[in-house]
């Protein structure tokens, strides 16, 4: 019977801090997740490092977490973050609809702690030149930026890994063991080996977000968690390189920000029951188009790549507005709640106070477990850079173009050398298969031995293959390949696979096919079914990973 | 630049437009050719499909399949050309085709009412009906064969481990079920190119280093190991120019048959074919004008009187007595799919499209559904005179289209794509030159 | 041309499709390969899509020799080398490139050469020859504008004095601008320094408008291109020296008479052929010439292939496997003839340069112009 002190469930950012908290504190834990890694919501948010300020006024303490937050993340995690700085940007209408609004942000955000200044419109459009020329206000706001989501979480994982945690995604909680009121461990199916077992634990902390409900009844206690999903869209270019929110009462399609080679849209609100049940309604979609190009004009002429949904884990009443709903974090003690003796849940908050929830989450487990153990997370770099990354250096060394470089060190920071050194012995490891990210296939195999990649879709969260332009057109092939060669994949599971993730990008991809969206399709259809005739010999094949709820089509 | 007078001026170089524009020129008629640039036949892999399904069904024999097809599918092109001349025209078409490429030395073989299965770098099987000399193989064929799936290790598109195992454990099962003689075993392994040994390569480079005398005699010897007691051995690459002769050395050095594999994009094949089709067309005398992009269309009387197209760097107009459209589906803007519906941006005829259904059709679709997607069905409708109709009428009486520009049918279920290219091509060239006398 | 602002430019690329076709024709991804270019495929499709502000601060992205094949062959014709200079604009303002390159511009400045010469010795190579001066008050019909190699690199003078004696016999009324002619710009807009380019293009116009030609007739081709694609130059018709030679010839002003004996391939110079479609002239001249026999290499018109001096290329330093005019002399050389010819200062010397590289005692390089000059008196 395996043991452990703590079983996390949910391998987002909450959880994937909770594991590095409890590692880190010297505590026997594992991490067991239903899918892959940051499949859940954090896998599917706008990456936002958030300052705090689009919380404010109306909530101010979850502003203040942020911003204070945000600052740890800038010392722990600078490889995984783009500082970039964000503006809050007002049109007539805005101050029409609420001429005091911009005082009661910048009074706010003082009163939070965030750093924030009135710039001129027109230094406003120097920064930002993308920028609608309507604009009638514009506040500039330093600590912004992107939070390259699955890396954070993968990276958090790797060094709760180091420190001695057991990662398991495709690890799914079937039933919370209990003895009486006493939650003693879970039963749990490998997806992967196909296999049933149990684990033994003192103590359990489900970081489940939307989910967060699903899971406390298993244990027999309550969350009051609404799953909100809202609509993001992608644009295929970075029209702008700063965040940009829309400075105006929180409301629908007030943020447009960078994201690696994109830039996204965001976003609506409305209640759901499932979290499993995420529907992408068109009329959402055609809104984040127009309140995006309200902001930044030149998007209505931009492709635009994809739109999809994501549940946000609200705490609260059912008939409060989504939007008027705290954004703050809550550790929920269920012995105190419900009587139910071990077990936790740690949600709400945002992906860049995952930190703060796992501290406050592991105090609590701590205080269970009896033990005494300070938290170190806010001190220890998320695996630090032990050299000095020199682009040029290591373009030389690998044989690479220095473009193709950089774009890995964006992706692998401090990991770079230990992902790409297998070029040096074997130069066609360094040849690249994904034209639109340019990943190599040393990075491919890396994503595999050493950060969970399993399906062919993980390997795309870690090294943003197929995210790109051709949708996973001309590259999804040739890493299927690789599963067969490099890791011997079986051909039959392997085709099930590729047809499964050129499903999954389909889902996406399917809301916005026309113009250049279609035309890429198109070529995808020549290789896939014209020359693969994948639409007749995939049809018997089953779809290759779990499946959670309903298939997106 | 002054515009030119033409007996036909065909828009779009793409397989269609080429040929119908070949065959006009051999019949001695002044031809003009305009192409903005090159298209969704370059892309192509080599394979000539005509017919390869007839509702989820495999067809064997196309022209069997065919005249099923014209009694069940109304709207479909074969149809349209007519159930009692198709057959006849598309042998007439895949006879004129072979023969065009042959001028350029690009052999094709195959006949018309027999469709083999060909194994694609993607580690699947496909029908097809021609294919080049050097690509054509049925596996339906293998008895007792000994395949090996050659990789040029820094050429990521095809990875012959894949295509083996994928062929063992994959393919075979469902090959045995058509043809329970098949048997066959199938290896791989990966070898350099003499004089592509560094850096990353791309199909072309793989070719073109084996058009090289030097290269390709010792790539032979470096295969000789392995290709001892092998029956089949494939290629991703037989060579850029000289595939045909290549394929003869190295089966005379190897004693096997080398095959080459199907292209995927970047296609040599597909450039090989282009190449091959313009090589005709200027060898039959079809003034070809590249990187021209038609503009406009210029009608009075409902006829169309020129064509306005961008030229090196200026605008020219170019006059005929007939115009065939060529332009091709959505790939190369021949088609455009707008928010509110589908364009035909030349000639501007109108395109029927269902409106906001296309929408939530989609949206229950799943991206490769084996009856086609709903967006190849729009396209231009035509009489059997390859006349495009609006609202049912003749759009205008000397105006003719042909190839993947058609509504009605999808080409990549189906496998159908040069085969409709080439038999619409030819039935609007003929009517053209009628039209002119 | 001159209105389509970055940004629109850079959309362009929303079109790339990742087809490929143009890694098919690219000259430099053909000899350089991939791991040194990003290619057409990646300038067109994703280094628009940039995560930095100057992430390609890569010398690679100055191999591009803007020569248009890509585009000619995109299913979408997508402005790659639009794209591409627009990057190489940002590159540029970040002074992170090439010295050879940065001399370049330097010169231009300095002198209005990209040469490293004097003003004052542009029209060096026409002491002693009957040539009118426009700068020094003289009048002429025509204005022959010699452009920066045809005026200062020393084999490209003899393509220059050729074209001269050539106008001469044809008793054309012709007139230079002499040391008050500048770099046209064109190298300089492709290199990325648009605000030289404009003060360039300012100057000449207000040059040529001041004397009030009706027709400019350019040696290179690339300041054929200039003229057309991106000065306003509303009033004046604009022809390479071979579209007008072609027309002495063919209204009988000019006629070849000696005898030359020369087995000749033709190079078509990229901006004049593939972008211009000027094909057939410079090959009717060659074949007006008594004793020559023309014969077509593999690669010719709009599939010719570069030499590889384009876009600012032509300095900048390549390893003699990358270099594209030795690739090209190659091909040249199948057809076994006694001279290459082109009618570009370009193509001229990297195709020199070409066969001093590979030692190539067979072949000469010869301008249309010089060999027409040798077939008359």
């Amino acid at each position: 019977m395996e043991k452990k002190s703590v079983v996390v469930i949910g391998a987002g950012s909450t959880g994937a801090a909770t594991i590095r908290d409890l590692s880190m504190r010297g505590i026997d834990a594992v991490l067991l997740e239903r899918g892959d890694l940051c499949s859940g919501t954090t896998g599917k948010c706008h990456g936002m490092l958030h300052s705090g300020g689009r919380y404010v006024p109306q909530d101010k303490e979850g502003a203040s977490e942020c911003i204070r937050e945000t600052k740890i993340l800038f010392k722990i995690a600078p490889h995984l973050i783009e500082v970039t700085g964000g503006m809050f940007v007002g049109f007539e209408e805005d101050e029409k609809a609420d001429p005091n609004f911009k005082d009661k942000k910048l009074q706010g955000c003082k009163e939070c702690g965030i750093p924030v200044e009135e710039i001129s419109v027109k230094k406003a459009l120097e920064i930002e030149p993308s920028l609608s020329p309507e604009i009638t206000s514009a506040l500039w706001i330093p600590d912004e930026g992107s939070l390259h989501e699955f890396h954070f979480v993968c990276y958090m994982c790797l060094d709760a890994k180091r420190h001695g945690a057991d990662i398991r995604p495709y690890n799914e909680v079937l039933e919370i063991l209990r003895d009486g009121k006493t939650v003693t461990g879970v039963r749990v199916k490998d997806h992967i080996k196909d296999r049933i077992y149990e684990i033994r634990s003192e103590a359990i902390i489900s970081a489940s977000g939307p989910w967060a409900g699903k899971i406390a009844k298993m244990a027999g206690a309550n969350v009051p968690i609404n799953p909100t999903p809202g609509v993001m869209v992608v644009v295929n270019r970075r029209v702008v390189n700063h965040v940009i929110n829309r400075l105006r009462k929180a409301t629908d399609g007030d943020i447009i920000l960078p994201h690696h080679t994109t830039a996204i849209i965001g976003t609506t609100s409305w209640p759901v029951d499932d979290p499993d049940k995420l529907p992408t309604p068109k009329d959402h979609v055609e809104r984040m188009i127009k309140d995006g190009t309200r902001m930044i004009p030149i998007v209505e002429k931009c492709r635009l790549l994809r739109a999809y949904s994501a549940a946000r884990p609200l705490i609260g009443l059912k008939d409060v507005p989504g939007r008027d709903i705290s954004r703050t974090f809550e550790a929920f003690d269920h012995e105190k709640i419900d009587g139910i003796k071990g077990f936790i849940t740690i949600t709400g908050g945002k992906m860049c106070t995952a930190r703060a929830m796992a501290e406050a989450a592991v105090n609590l487990a701590c205080n269970k477990l009896g033990i005494r153990a300070e938290c170190t997370t806010d001190k220890e770099p998320i695996i630090g850079y032990d050299e000095e990354i020199d682009v040029a250096k290591l373009s030389e060394e690998y044989g690479l173009v220095k473009l193709y470089t950089q774009r890995a060190v964006d992706r692998l920071g401090p990991l770079t050398r230990k992902a790409l050194d297998p070029i040096k012995s074997a130069p066609y490891r360094g040849c690249w298969l994904c034209t639109d990210e340019f990943v190599t296939r040393a990075e491919i195999e890396y994503a595999v031995k050493n950060l969970w990649g399993h399906y062919i879709y993980d390997i795309r969260r870690r090294t943003r293959q197929s995210m790109g332009t051709c949708r996973g057109g001309t590259c999804s092939h040739v890493v299927a390949g690789i599963q067969v060669e490099e890791f011997n994949w079986d051909p039959v599971d392997v085709h099930a696979d590729l047809m499964s993730i050129l499903k999954l990008r389909w889902a996406g991809d399917k809301l916005l096919l026309w113009g250049d969206n279609l035309r890429q399709y198109k070529l995808n259809e020549a290789i896939y079914s014209c020359l693969g005739n994948y639409d007749k010999l995939g049809k018997g094949l089953p779809f290759s990973m779990p499946v959670f709820g309903e298939l997106p089509w | 630049m002054v515009g030119k007078d033409f007996d036909v001026l065909v828009v779009g170089g793409g397989a269609s437009g080429l040929i119908s524009a070949i065959y006009l020129a051999k019949k001695g008629l002044n031809v003009g050719l305009i192409k903005k640039a090159s298209g969704a036949t370059q892309m192509t892999s080599g394979l000539f499909d005509v017919l390869g399904y007839m509702n989820d069904e495999l067809v064997f024999n196309p022209i069997e399949g065919i005249k099923r097809l014209t009694k069940e599918k109304m709207g479909h092109p074969y149809s349209i050309v007519g159930e009692e001349n198709v057959i006849e025209e598309l042998k007439e078409a895949t006879s004129f085709f072979k023969k065009i490429v042959a001028e350029a030395n690009y052999s094709y073989e195959g006949e018309l009412s027999k469709n083999i299965l060909t194994i694609t770098p993607l580690g699947t099987y496909k029908p097809t009906c021609l294919a080049p000399k050097w690509m054509y193989l049925n596996v339906l064929g293998f008895r007792k064969s000994k395949l090996l799936f050659v990789g040029v290790r820094n050429y990521v598109g095809v990875n012959p481990v894949y295509v083996a195992r994928s062929f063992n454990s994959f393919l075979l099962p469902s090959l045995v079920k058509i043809d329970k003689e098949v048997e066959a075993q199938a290896e791989a392994t990966y070898m350099y190119v003499p004089g592509l040994e560094e850096g990353a390569a791309t199909s072309f480079d793989v070719g073109i280093a084996l058009d090289d005398q030097e290269n390709l005699k010792e790539f032979a010897s470096r295969l000789s190991k392995d290709a001892k007691g092998v029956d089949f051995l494939f290629l991703p690459a037989l060579g850029y120019k000289k595939p045909m002769e290549n394929q003869r050395y190295l089966k005379d050095e190897l004693g096997t048959e080398v095959i080459e594999l199907p292209s995927v994009v970047p296609s040599i094949a597909g450039r090989r074919l282009t190449l091959a089709l313009e090589d005709a067309a200027v060898k039959s005398g079809v003034k070809v004008h590249d990187a021209c992009k038609g503009l406009s269309a210029i009608r009075s009387n409902g006829e169309c009187t020129a064509i306005r197209a961008s030229y090196g760097g200026s605008e020219i107009e170019m006059e005929a007595s007939a115009f065939i459209l060529a332009t091709g589906s959505y790939i190369a803007e021949g088609l455009v799919m707008e928010k509110n519906g589908v364009k035909e941006p030349l000639f501007e005829i109108p395109i029927s499209t269902p409106p906001n259904e296309t929408y939530s059709e989609w949206a229950k679709k799943e991206p490769f559904p084996s009856a086609g997607h709903p967006s190849s069905f729009f396209g231009v409708n035509v009489d059997k005179t390859m006349r495009p109709l609006s609202n049912q009428k003749v759009f205008c009486d000397n105006l003719f289209a042909c190839g993947s520009i058609l509504a009605g049918y999808d080409y990549a279920t189906e496998k159908s794509g040069l085969g409709v290219c080439a038999v619409t091509a030819l039935i609007a060239a003929k009517e053209a030159g009628e039209y002119i006398k | 041309m001159s209105d389509i602002t970055p940004a629109r430019i850079l959309l362009e690329s929303d079109k790339c499709i990742r087809c490929g076709n143009c890694l098919a024709v690219c000259p430099v991804t053909l000899t350089a390969r991939m791991n040194k270019f990003p290619g057409p495929k990646h300038i067109g499709g994703d280094i628009a899509r940039p995560t930095h502000e100057f992430e390609v601060n890569d010398d690679n992205l100055f191999l591009c020799t803007a020569c248009d094949a890509c585009r000619d062959v995109c299913p979408a014709n997508i402005s790659i080398d639009e794209i591409m200079r627009v990057i190489r604009s940002k590159i540029v303002e970040s002074g992170r490139f090439s010295k050879t390159l940065k001399d370049a511009l330097e010169s231009t400045v300095k002198y209005g050469n990209p040469w490293g010469l004097p003003r004052s010795e542009r029209t060096k190579w026409a002491k002693g020859l009957p040539v009118k001066d426009l700068s020094k008050g003289e009048k002429a019909d025509v204005l022959l504008f010699i452009g920066c190699t045809n005026a200062y690199d020393t084999r490209a003078q003899e393509v220059t004095k050729s074209l001269v004696k050539i106008l001469n016999k044809a008793k054309v009324d012709f007139g230079i601008l002499g040391t008050d002619e500048s770099c046209c710009g064109e190298p300089v807009r492709w290199i990325g320094e648009t605000g030289l380019f404009e003060e360039l293009k300012q100057r000449n116009t207000e040059l040529i408008e001041k004397h009030g030609v009706s027709k400019i007739v350019t040696m290179s081709p690339h300041c054929y291109d200039a003229f057309n694609s991106y000065y306003d130059l509303k009033k004046t018709k604009i022809q390479h020296y071979t579209e007008f030679l072609y027309e002495l010839v063919h209204t009988g002003r000019v006629k070849p008479a000696k005898k030359v004996n020369m087995r000749i391939t033709y190079h078509d110079p990229c901006t004049l052929g593939r972008k211009h479609k000027v094909f057939d002239e410079p090959r009717e001249i060659l074949k007006s010439i008594p004793g020559v026999d023309l014969i077509e290499m593999e690669r010719v018109r709009d599939e010719g292939f570069c030499c590889g001096g384009g876009a600012g290329r032509v300095w900048l330093e390549t390893p003699v496997r990358e270099r594209l005019s030795v690739a090209r002399l190659h091909e040249a050389s199948k057809t076994k003839p006694d001279v290459v010819a082109t009618s570009c200062p370009f193509c001229l010397i990297q195709l020199e340069d070409a066969v001093k590289t590979i030692a190539d005692e067979h072949v000469k390089i010869k301008d249309i112009a010089e060999i027409f000059a040798e077939s008359i008196e």
